[in-house]
C-alpha cells in the first residue's frame, strides 16, 4: 500500500463517515417511528439540530472544570481517530498499520471514560447515576468484547483488523461458526458503546435510557452538539465494523478490479442501511431490557466469545 | 571446609565476559559501591530511630534513593555485565551485593518509588521504618548470598508489614498485616516497593533457579493463582472506601496480572518457545512498572488530598480537581494508566500481555487451551473491574462538588509533593508513549531469563507481536488523537458561537435548602451507589449461575437418595 493512495482514501473515508453519521442517526429515528406507526422526524433532522446547537450559547454548571468542557471534544476525537482505523469500504488505508482491534477497543473505552467523568463532574444526581450505569455496562461487556477480539485474532492470524477482514473470507465451517459466535459476543459491547436499544432515548429517565444520554444531562450548545456527533459517529463505526465482520465482502484493495472499487461504496451503504433497519426494528418492537436481562446477555456474550476461542483452539483453525 | 569458590551462591552465576568494555566494568563496580553506601546509609538512619531528626532522615532517604536510581539507570543504559561486590578475598561471605540484568531494572523502579515517596512525604511523617524498609528492599534485590538475602527479608518484613504502633487494629490473623483498604501515603513504599521486589524475586526464582525446562505445573499454578488474585484484588478496588485503598488494591491486581505474564513466559520457556517467553515477560514487566508508577502516584495524590481536605475517604471528597489542579492532574494520569486507556503505560503492558496470551492459547494443545481460556476470561473481568475502580475513585474524589465543608476549603500548598507527582506523571506518560525503548532496556533481563530478546519487535515507534506487519504504535495513536482533537477544536471555533454562560447545575427541578449554599452534597452519586450499580448485575449473574449449577446437583443428590 502506498501513502499516495492510502492517505487520500483514509481522509475520504473519514469525511464520508462524518457526513453519513447524523444521517444514519436520523434514518434510525425515522425508521423506528415508522415501525411504531408514527410519521417520525426527517432524516436530516440530526444535522439541523447540530447546526442549531452550534449556534446556541452553552450554559455550564457553576462548578464545572476544564475537564467538563473538554470531555465532549475528547469523546468525539476518540471516535474520529477510530473512524480512520476502521475499514469501511476499502482495505487500502493509511490507518492500516495502526488498526489493531485491541486499540479500537481502547479508543472506545477512552470515549466512554470521558463521558463517565463528565457525568460525575456535572455533580448532579442523574449525571452520576448515568455514569455509574455506563461504567457497570462497560464492565459487563468487556469479557465479551475481548474474547471476541481473541477469536477474530485467531481467525486472522493477529489482531490487526485489516488482516482479519482479509482472512475472514476463507476458512471452513468451523471457522464460520466461530466467527458467528464471536460476532454474537460483540453485540452487547456494541450496544453499550452506542447506547442504542429498545429504550435508547436520551430523554428517558429509567435504567437503560440513562445510557443514551449518560453525560448529556448537563450539556447544552456546542458541547451537546459534539456529544451527539460522537454518538452518531460511534453508531456508524460499530455498524461498519459489525457489517464487515459478518459479511466480509465488498471491500476493495489494491488488487481489486475497477468494478470492485465502483461497487465498494454502494456495498458499504447497503451494509449500513441493513444494520440501521435491523436496529430500528429492534428498538421499535423490542421491550425495555431490565438490568438482569442486560447482565445475562453480557454473560452469554462472554460465553459465546469463549466458545469461539475454544472451538478455534481445539480444532486447530487459524493461527497466530 | 569448602573454599569460597565452592560455596553455593544464592544467585545463579553468570559468567563474566572477559572482553567486556572496561568502562562498563568500572561503572558496574562504581555502581555497586554506590549501592552499598546507599543501603548502609538507609540502615544507619533506620537503626538510629528517634535519635535522628526527621529532616535528616528525609535527606538521607532522598540521597540514597536518588543515588540508587541514577546508578541503576546508568547500569541499564550501559548494558554492563553482572558483577559481585565481595567484602574481601577469603571473607566468610562470598559476596555482599551483586548487580545483574535481573536486578538493575527493579532497583531503578524501586528507587524511583522510594524517591517519589520521600519527596512527597512531609518531614514529620518520615519514620525510621521507612528508611529501613527502602534499605531492606534494595538489599533484597541486590543480595549476593543467602545470608544477606535472609537478613534483608527479615528486616523488610519487620519494617514494612508489621502494623505501626497506635495504628488501627484488625481482627484475627490479619492483625499481622497492614490493611490495604486503609492505605495512606506512608504505604506507598510498602505497597509498590514490595510488589516490585516480590515480582523480581519470583522472576529470579522461577527463571534462573528453575532450570532450562521448568515443570508445566509451575506455570499453570502461577497462571491460575495470578488470574484469581487479579480478579479478587479488582473486586476489592471497586469496593474500596478510600483513595489509598483503591491504589493498594490496584497494585495487588497489577501483581496478579504480572504473575499471569510470568506463568505464560514459564510455560513458553518449558515448550522451548523463547520468542513467546520474551513477549509474555515483556508484557508482565511493562504492566508491573505501569501499575507501580500509577499506584504510587495515586497514593501520593491521596496523601496531598488527605492533608489538604482532612480525609481521603471517597464519601467526604469531591471537586478536588478545581481546588488542587496539579494533584488532580497527576491523579488523572494515574487513572488513565489504571483504566488501560490508550496511549497510557497501562495499555501498552496490557496489549503486550494479551498478545502473548493470544499466542499462548496454542501452546500445549486443547487440554492447555481450556485453562488458558479461563485465565483469559478472568483477565478480561479483572481489567474491566480495575478500569471501573479507577474511574470511580477519580470521578468521585476529584470531580463533582465537595461532599464536606472541610473539602471545600482545600488549597494546593505543598510544592515538593506537587513536584514528585508531576515527575511521576511525566515518567508515566513517557513510559506509555515509548514502550519499545523501555522494553529494549529489559533486553538483558529477558536474555538472562532464557527468553529471546524482543529484537525488531520492540521498535522506537511500534511494538509488534510478530516480526512483520501491524502492532501497537503508542506514539502514532497519541498523534492521531491529538490531530483529531485539534480538528474538532478548530471546527468548533470556526462554526460555533463563542463564549458560555455559567449557571447552577440542573437537578431536575429539585432545589437545595438555604443552609447548603454549595448545593446538597447528598444529591450526588456517592461511592456506595456507584459500587452497587457495578456489582449488582454481577451478583445477579452469580446467583443465576449458582442456581443453574445447584439445581442439577440437587436433582442428582435427590436421585441418589431415592436409589439408596
Amino acid at each position: 500500500m502506498s501513502v499516495a493512495l492510502g492517505l487520500p482514501l483514509a481522509l475520504l473515508q473519514l469525511a464520508l463517515m462524518l457526513a453519513v453519521a447524523p444521517l444514519l442517526a436520523g434514518a434510525a429515528a425515522s425508521l423506528r417511528a415508522r415501525f411504531g406507526g408514527r410519521a417520525g422526524q426527517g432524516v436530516l433532522q440530526p444535522w439541523r439540530e447540530m447546526v442549531r446547537l452550534l449556534r446556541k450559547e452553552p450554559v455550564l454548571p457553576a462548578d464545572a472544570s476544564a475537564l467538563f468542557r473538554s470531555a465532549p471534544a475528547v469523546a468525539l476525537a476518540a471516535a474520529v481517530a477510530a473512524a480512520i482505523l476502521v475499514p469501511a469500504f476499502t482495505l487500502e488505508s493509511a490507518g492500516r498499520p495502526l488498526a489493531d482491534l485491541l486499540v479500537l477497543a481502547g479508543l472506545s473505552g477512552l470515549s466512554r471514560a470521558s463521558l463517565v467523568l463528565a457525568g460525575l463532574e456535572a455533580g448532579t444526581a442523574l449525571g452520576g447515576l448515568a455514569a455509574s450505569r455506563l461504567t457497570a455496562l462497560a464492565v459487563l461487556t468487556t469479557p465479551g468484547l475481548l474474547t471476541a477480539v481473541f477469536a477474530f485474532a485467531l481467525l486472522g492470524g493477529g489482531s490487526n483488523l485489516f488482516a482479519i477482514l482479509a482472512a475472514l473470507g476463507g476458512g471452513d465451517g468451523i471457522a464460520h461458526v466461530a466467527a458467528l459466535l464471536a460476532f454474537l459476543a460483540l453485540l452487547p459491547a456494541a450496544f453499550a458503546a452506542t447506547g442504542r436499544g429498545p429504550v435508547a432515548d436520551p430523554a428517558a429517565r429509567h435504567e437503560t435510557g440513562l445510557l443514551g444520554g449518560a453525560a448529556a444531562f448537563a450539556y447544552s450548545g456546542r458541547h451537546l452538539a459534539l456529544l451527539r456527533a460522537a454518538a452518531a459517529l460511534e453508531l456508524v463505526l460499530w455498524l461498519s465494523l459489525l457489517g464487515n465482520l459478518l459479511l466480509p465482502f465488498g471491500l476493495a484493495d489494491a488488487r481489486s478490479a475497477p468494478l470492485a472499487w465502483l461497487l465498494a461504496l454502494p456495498v458499504w451503504g447497503l451494509k449500513l442501511a441493513g444494520g440501521t433497519a435491523l436496529l430500528a426494528a429492534w428498538e421499535a418492537r423490542g421491550s425495555a431490557p431490565r438490568r438482569e436481562w442486560l447482565a445475562s446477555a453480557c454473560a452469554l456474550g462472554a460465553l459465546a466469545g469463549l466458545a469461539a476461542v475454544l472451538l478455534l483452539c481445539c480444532s486447530g483453525q487459524g493461527g497466530v | 571446609m569448602a573454599s569460597a569458590a565452592e560455596r553455593v551462591s544464592f544467585v545463579a552465576a553468570t559468567p563474566c565476559n572477559p572482553s567486556a568494555d572496561a568502562d562498563a566494568t568500572v561503572l558496574t563496580h562504581v555502581a555497586l559501591t554506590g549501592f552499598s553506601l546507599a543501603v548502609a546509609l538507609l540502615f544507619g538512619v533506620g537503626a538510629g530511630g528517634r535519635f535522628v531528626p526527621p529532616p535528616a532522615r528525609r535527606l538521607a532517604v532522598l540521597v540514597a534513593a536518588g543515588v540508587s536510581l541514577v546508578l541503576a539507570l546508568l547500569v541499564l543504559l550501559a548494558g554492563s555485565e553482572a558483577a559481585t561486590l565481595a567484602l574481601a578475598p577469603g571473607a566468610p561471605m562470598e559476596g555482599l551485593l551483586r548487580i545483574d540484568a535481573l536486578s538493575a531494572p527493579f532497583v531503578a523502579l524501586l528507587s524511583l518509588v522510594g524517591l517519589a515517596a520521600a519527596v512527597a512525604l512531609p518531614p514529620a511523617r518520615h519514620s525510621a521504618r521507612h528508611a529501613l524498609l527502602l534499605g531492606a528492599l534494595l538489599l533484597l534485590l541486590l543480595a549476593a548470598d543467602a545470608a544477606s538475602f535472609g537478613f534483608a527479608l527479615l528486616v523488610a518484613l519487620l519494617a514494612g508489614f508489621l502494623p505501626a504502633p497506635g495504628g488501627p487494629k484488625r481482627p484475627g490473623w490479619r492483625r499481622a498485616v497492614p490493611s490495604l483498604a486503609a492505605a495512606d501515603e506512608t504505604m506507598a513504599l510498602p505497597i509498590a516497593g514490595a510488589a516490585v521486589a516480590g515480582f523480581a524475586l519470583l522472576l529470579r526464582l522461577l527463571f534462573v533457579l528453575g532450570g532450562p525446562e521448568p515443570p508445566l505445573w509451575w506455570a499453570l499454578a502461577l497462571l491460575l493463582l495470578g488470574a484469581a488474585g487479579a480478579v479478587a484484588a479488582a473486586f476489592r478496588a471497586v469496593r474500596a472506601h478510600d483513595l489509598g485503598g483503591v491504589a493498594g488494591s490496584a497494585m495487588a491486581a497489577g501483581l496478579g496480572l504480572g504473575a499471569v505474564g510470568l506463568g505464560l513466559a514459564l510455560a513458553a520457556k518449558g515448550a522451548d518457545l523463547p520468542e513467546l517467553s520474551a513477549l509474555a515477560l515483556g508484557g508482565a514487566l511493562l504492566l508491573l512498572q505501569a501499575q507501580a508508577l500509577a499506584a504510587t502516584q495515586l497514593l501520593l495524590a491521596a496523601a496531598v488530598v488527605g492533608r489538604a481536605a482532612g480525609s481521603t475517604r471517597l464519601d467526604r471528597l469531591g471537586g478536588v480537581m478545581r481546588l488542587l489542579p496539579f494533584t488532580g492532574g497527576g491523579a488523572l494520569v494515574a487513572t488513565a494508566s489504571l483504566a488501560f486507556v490508550p496511549p497510557s503505560a497501562g495499555f501498552a503492558g496490557l496489549w503486550l500481555l494479551l498478545q502473548a496470551l493470544l499466542r499462548g492459547l496454542r501452546l500445549g494443545g486443547p487440554w492447555l487451551a481450556v485453562p488458558l481460556s479461563l485465565v483469559l476470561l478472568a483477565l478480561t473481568l479483572a481489567v474491566g473491574l480495575l478500569a471501573a475502580a479507577a474511574l470511580r475513585a477519580f470521578g468521585i474524589a476529584f470531580l463533582g462538588r465537595p461532599r464536606a465543608p472541610r473539602t471545600a476549603g482545600a488549597e494546593e500548598t505543598e510544592r515538593p509533593a506537587r513536584l514528585a507527582l508531576l515527575a511521576l506523571a511525566g515518567v508515566c506518560i513517557l513510559a506509555g508513549l515509548l514502550p519499545g525503548p523501555l522494553l529494549r532496556l529489559f533486553a538483558p533481563l529477558l536474555g538472562m531469563a532464557g527468553a529471546a530478546g524482543m529484537g525488531g519487535r520492540a521498535g522506537f515507534l511500534v511494538l509488534a507481536a510478530r516480526g512483520e506487519g501491524g502492532g501497537y504504535a503508542a506514539l502514532g495513536i497519541a498523534c492521531l488523537l491529538a490531530l483529531a482533537f485539534a480538528l474538532v477544536t478548530l471546527v468548533v471555533r470556526r462554526l460555533a458561537t463563542p463564549g458560555h454562560r455559567v449557571g447552577p447545575a440542573w437537578e431536575s427541578g429539585a432545589t437545595s435548602p438555604p443552609w447548603l449554599p454549595f448545593g446538597d452534597p447528598a444529591s450526588q452519586c456517592g461511592p456506595e451507589s456507584f459500587t452497587e450499580a457495578l456489582l449488582a448485575p454481577l451478583a445477579g449473574i452469580r446467583a443465576r449461575l449458582g442456581g443453574a449449577l445447584r439445581r442439577p446437583l440437587a436433582r442428582v443428590w435427590r436421585g441418589e437418595r431415592r436409589a439408596r
